[in-house]
């Protein structure tokens, strides 16, 4: 489940992006200079990356991962495969997640007009009955 | 040789075992900090920090999320010789002068020094479980320093230009039929004379009397 705010910074933040390379394989690149290669997992809102089978690769030496969780704060660069039309990775990204804001919205809408309605047809009311004591 | 470590930092002594919030516990764990063991005892991977004290309960760490930029489970033999949870914590965890012997295969950086922890199961099947309770905990620590977020602005959402666009065909359709619903006033209950508002007589009501009702318009 994501938060609120985990929301709000995939809707307003390049983090959108990511999210839609969720299952791909590709390169992290971390603060200290390290280069992590894997399949990404999981993205979340603070841009921390679930990955599977990685290796890491430090200026000495590579080593190999079953599952690495990066801290988004340690993410420098994400390496976008090329295949991937950014673009529309975002737009699409954004359309789906729109998708149930919009149906939220609507409703509450509905919900709004009926009641503003309900508010009108009361108020018609008392003035009548009011009208009719005078 | 034991490990010195920075007591600023971590040293715990005489420390309580962690009780509350805690999303994995294992026993029987040996302790690496910077390729040495420290020894064997108990993980408690809690909400609010990580927690390693040992055995004999006369020493132990403790490391925070924030302070942890990443965690993995290792089970490259030829990296290290047991399966692992490994994890690289922000900062010296140990004076320098306990690092000068094994500083030249370690990776520390003299701008961001970082430091090699890991926790080796006996029973290996744990690292899994020890692996996904590490990322649950780690993402209800955000980073503080992130760009600023208000909580009531969930308006602020790019959400398209009305919202409407995003529905699908149904959902346009039902918006549509709720819609003329509301303008027929179908679905509502039969009123008593069937007067609107329009047909009040003009000038018998104040001003004021719809407004909070228009101001929704």
């Amino acid at each position: 489940m994501e938060s609120a705010r985990e929301r709000f910074y995939f809707a307003n933040t390049m983090l959108c992006l990511l999210k839609a390379i969720e299952g791909q394989s590709t390169t992290v690149e971390l603060r200290d200079e390290k280069e992590v290669s894997g399949k990404i997992i999981k993205v979340d809102g603070y841009m921390n990356i679930t990955m599977a089978n990685v290796t890491l690769k430090t200026r000495e030496c590579s080593r190999s991962f079953e599952r690495f969780f990066v801290n988004g704060r340690t993410v420098r660069y994400v390496h976008i495969p090329d295949e991937v039309d950014m673009r529309a990775a975002m737009e699409g990204y954004l359309q789906r997640s729109n998708q149930s804001a919009a149906a939220e919205r609507v409703k509450q809408d509905i919900k709004d007009a009926a009641w503003h309605k309900m508010a009108m047809k009361e108020k018609q009311r008392e003035h009548r009955m009011k009208k009719e004591n005078k | 040789m034991p490990t010195r470590l920075r007591s600023d930092i971590m040293l715990l002594t005489d420390f309580p075992v962690p009780t509350v919030g805690v999303h994995h516990k294992e026993d029987n764990t040996q302790a690496f900090i910077a390729g040495n063991l420290t020894g064997t005892g108990s993980i408690y991977i809690a909400e609010s920090q990580v927690t390693w004290i040992s055995a004999g309960g006369e020493g132990g760490f403790c490391l925070e999320y924030p302070k942890i930029c990443l965690h993995a489970i290792s089970r490259d033999l030829s990296a290290f010789p047991h399966e692992c949870l490994y994890l690289q914590v922000e900062g010296k965890l140990i004076e320098d002068d306990n690092l000068s012997t094994s500083s030249s295969e370690e990776e520390i950086d003299p701008p961001e020094p970082m430091t090699e922890v890991r926790f080796v199961p006996t029973d290996k099947g744990a690292l899994d479980g020890m692996f996904t309770a590490l990322s649950h905990c780690q993402i209800l620590h955000p980073d503080p320093e992130d760009v600023d977020y208000d909580e009531n602005c969930d308006d602020e959402f790019y959400v398209g230009e009305e919202g409407e666009e995003a529905l699908n065909e149904e959902g346009q359709a039902n918006l549509a039929r709720f819609e003329a619903m509301l303008q027929q006033g179908q679905g509502d209950a039969p009123s008593s004379n069937g007067h609107t508002s329009e047909e009040m007589e003009p000038g018998s009501l104040p001003e004021d009397q719809f407004e909070d009702a228009d101001m929704e318009q």
